[in-house]
């Protein structure tokens, strides 16, 4: 089994580290490919069995997407083969149609999702979210200079307290086949131990273990009462 | 028109200072807020001393502001700072109202040493125009507030003033670029034998060539992105020092060398970060114009504040607080670090929940896996107990750090957490708190003290 942690020295803010240090952990036996920025990416010579990809600057961001360019149409034939793939935080924005900056410019994505990033320059927007998706509870933080408007076919979760993609949404992130891209910060794998069993499970593990599993069920549960508790602002 | 404007907020801003201090309340951030609700341009308009200083940087500036004001009065001025006071648009407002004669409408002093919030910086520096800024270093701080360095970096960078020197950190590559047609000075502390060097961190803010992305190469790393480093492929390095610590020893001597001259003074403090804040003073006071001999006279003599380390012992276990500042992982990883360091083996007491937070909502813990739990996962840790309301997260990253499950202790209230050391064969217990959580901190070093008291 080999994961993809692309552009991992520069995808990795707001605690997205952690994510890679859970997978790592929750797969021991499996290789971790951690491509850098000037490298070429292992997707585009092998199928991993997830790509992931964490959240980044802004300007890395621009600097991403140049890179991944070249690549786009075997991002493109990976996604509709259906490779598991998770983008958090701002990663995802890269994927998306374009990024539309406060002063009008705007920054041409890889159109490979039907969604446009809209930016401020100084507002950053701070929340926490709890979603429901099937009978998953999702939780997470927002933190972010962007909101995301689009044509969400499949969301990554309904909102149930919280802000959504933009103000006004009731869903936050998408799914499209296997790809999972979800503005969430948290690490979002560690918050939510049932979500990451089931992306395991995509990626091919039949009964997946998590490291601590207790522990993080009971940091899950806490949190899921937390979020629910109308005492709790949601804006942070 | 903008001038009674001014003046009306001034004398708004008195009145505050005024009222505060009949209700005995420090006059930090309030007066200059309700002058720049009168008054926007209030800071564009007020008189300005002769000389401004602005320091700003995401840690020491506190400890740099004080030892610079500090010595700038033991050297005969009468600096004005807000160094009691806030840092951001306010505070620095406030520090106008109370250095701008009401009926001379003159400045009282000739001197004025401004702390700088980073972010607020862009509203502030414009206005005031100093004439040197000193910035400490860029470290990730609070993501809900400062989000990432590069956004950081970047207000400072469109924010200096075009004729402002600037006294930077030149192993810091972010903090060293800012402002690069700037005039400036650069301050560095060479590696130490008594130090360990190249620590590999979780956060390391700069960790590609800023010019082309390619990899970087350090001659030296002391922590995270701190130390003299290098594009491989040649399109970017580290300044030269012009101030340069050559060797300083924990409370004893530090000699730095600048050009032809060498400055052998007090070394105030302990560790590299204190190395590093008074490197920054002394090329900042050079620049000012102070000559070698009364500066080093002047550090001689100089006081610092105890707020970050008080410890007593107690039955022959050191009981220490130490403030770890939260949501800033930097912060916290060198506290790690630091007591993973000291001698003998210990207990530690994380108390790092935001209380402001705490009360109004659930905190954000991103931060949690930048900070580096790796470095307490140490023989001479033998306990860490987490406490507060995201004890159990705490205890997620412990886990995940590697360190073992019957050595942590967990419990939601802080007022438990002494219970639940085990004192068999410890030398200390650190007891880590917040900037907002010193008095629970105080508490808990209580409890601790009867415990000991009455066991033994």
């Amino acid at each position: 089994m080999k994961i993809e942690l692309l552009y991992h020295e520069v995808c990795h803010y707001f605690g997205d580290y952690g994510n890679a240090l859970l997978l790592k952990q929750a797969l021991p036996e499996a290789e971790f490919a951690e491509t850098k920025l000037l490298e070429e990416p292992l997707f585009v010579s092998e199928v991993p069995s997830l790509l992931y990809m964490g959240a980044t600057t802004e300007s890395k961001q621009a600097l991403i997407i140049e890179k991944l360019y070249p690549y786009k149409a075997r991002l493109r034939q990976l996604m509709e083969m259906g490779v598991p793939m998770l983008f958090t935080g701002n990663a995802g924005e890269i994927l998306f149609e374009k990024i539309k900056l406060w002063d009008g410019r705007e920054t041409e994505g890889l159109g490979l999702l039907p969604m446009t990033a809209e930016r401020k320059q100084y507002t950053r927007f701070n929340a926490l979210f709890l979603g429901k998706k099937d009978a998953l509870e999702i939780v997470g933080f927002q933190s972010t200079f962007d909101t995301w408007r689009g044509d969400v076919a499949c969301p990554m979760a309904e909102v149930v307290r919280g802000y959504g993609d933009h103000p006004q949404s009731k869903t936050e992130g998408l799914r499209q086949n296997n790809v999972f891209v979800t503005q969430l910060l948290g690490p979002m794998l560690v918050l939510n131990p049932l979500f990451t069993e089931n992306l395991l499970r995509l990626m091919g593990v039949p009964k997946p273990t998590l490291p601590h599993r207790d522990a993080l069920m009971a940091a899950y549960t806490q949190r899921c009462a937390d979020f629910k508790d109308p005492s709790n602002a949601i804006l942070q | 028109m903008k001038k009674l404007r001014f003046f009306l907020a001034l004398i708004a801003g008195k009145l505050v200072i005024l009222a505060l201090k009949i209700c005995r309340r420090n006059a930090s951030h309030y007066p200059g807020v309700f002058a720049t609700k009168i008054c926007p341009d209030f800071l564009k308009l007020a008189p300005k001393p002769k000389r401004i200083i602005g320091i700003s940087g995401s840690n020491g500036k506190t400890t740099t502001v004080n030892m610079t004001v500090d010595l700038l009065r033991a050297l005969g001025y009468r600096p004005f700072s807000n160094n009691t006071g806030s840092n951001i648009l306010g505070g620095v407002a406030t520090t106008f109202v109370y250095s701008t004669g009401l009926f001379s409408m003159k400045p009282k002093t000739d001197v004025m040493v401004l702390e700088l919030d980073e972010r607020s910086s862009r509203f502030i520096l414009p206005q005031i125009n100093p004439e040197f800024l000193l910035v400490t270093n860029l470290y990730q701080d609070s993501i809900l507030r400062n989000a990432h360095t590069e956004f950081i970096y970047s207000i400072l960078d469109n924010a200096v003033p075009a004729g402002t020197k600037l006294i930077l950190n030149g192993e810091d590559p972010i903090s060293s670029r800012i402002a690069q047609q700037n005039p400036r000075v650069y301050f560095g502390v060479e590696p130490q034998s008594h130090e360990t060097l190249g620590q590999e961190n979780i956060v390391r803010d700069l960790r590609v060539c800023p010019q082309c992305g390619g990899p970087l190469e350090y001659a030296f790393k002391r922590y995270h992105h701190i130390g003299r480093a290098h594009c491989v492929n040649g399109d970017y390095q580290t300044p030269d020092i012009d101030y340069d610590v050559t060797s300083f020893a924990p409370n004893g001597r530090l000699v730095l060398r600048h050009g032809e001259e060498t400055f052998d003074c007090r070394m105030v403090g302990e560790s590299v970060h204190a190395a590093y804040n008074l490197a920054g003073v002394i090329a900042l006071l050079t620049e000012f114009g102070i000559p070698k001999e009364p500066l080093c006279g002047a550090i001689e003599r100089l006081q610092i504040s105890k707020l970050r380390l008080d410890s007593k012992r107690v039955k022959n276990v050191d009981l220490t607080m130490i403030s770890a500042k939260g949501l800033c992982p930097v912060a916290v990883s060198r506290v790690f670090d630091t007591l993973r360091q000291r001698p003998g083996s210990k207990a530690c007491i994380l108390l790092l929940d935001d209380q402001r937070e705490v009360k109004a909502t659930s905190e954000n813990m991103c931060w949690y896996y930048d900070v580096d739990f790796e470095l307490l996962n140490h023989d001479s840790v033998r306990q860490v107990v987490c406490t507060g309301p995201r004890c159990l997260d705490e205890r997620v990253r412990l886990l995940l750090a590697g360190y073992p499950a019957d050595r942590i202790g967990c419990t939601p209230k802080e007022s438990d957490s002494a219970a639940l050391v085990d004192f068999t064969d410890l030398d200390a217990v650190f007891v880590l708190f917040d900037v907002y959580s010193k008095s629970i901190a105080e508490k808990v070093i209580a409890d601790l003290e009867r415990r000991l008291n009455h066991e033994n």
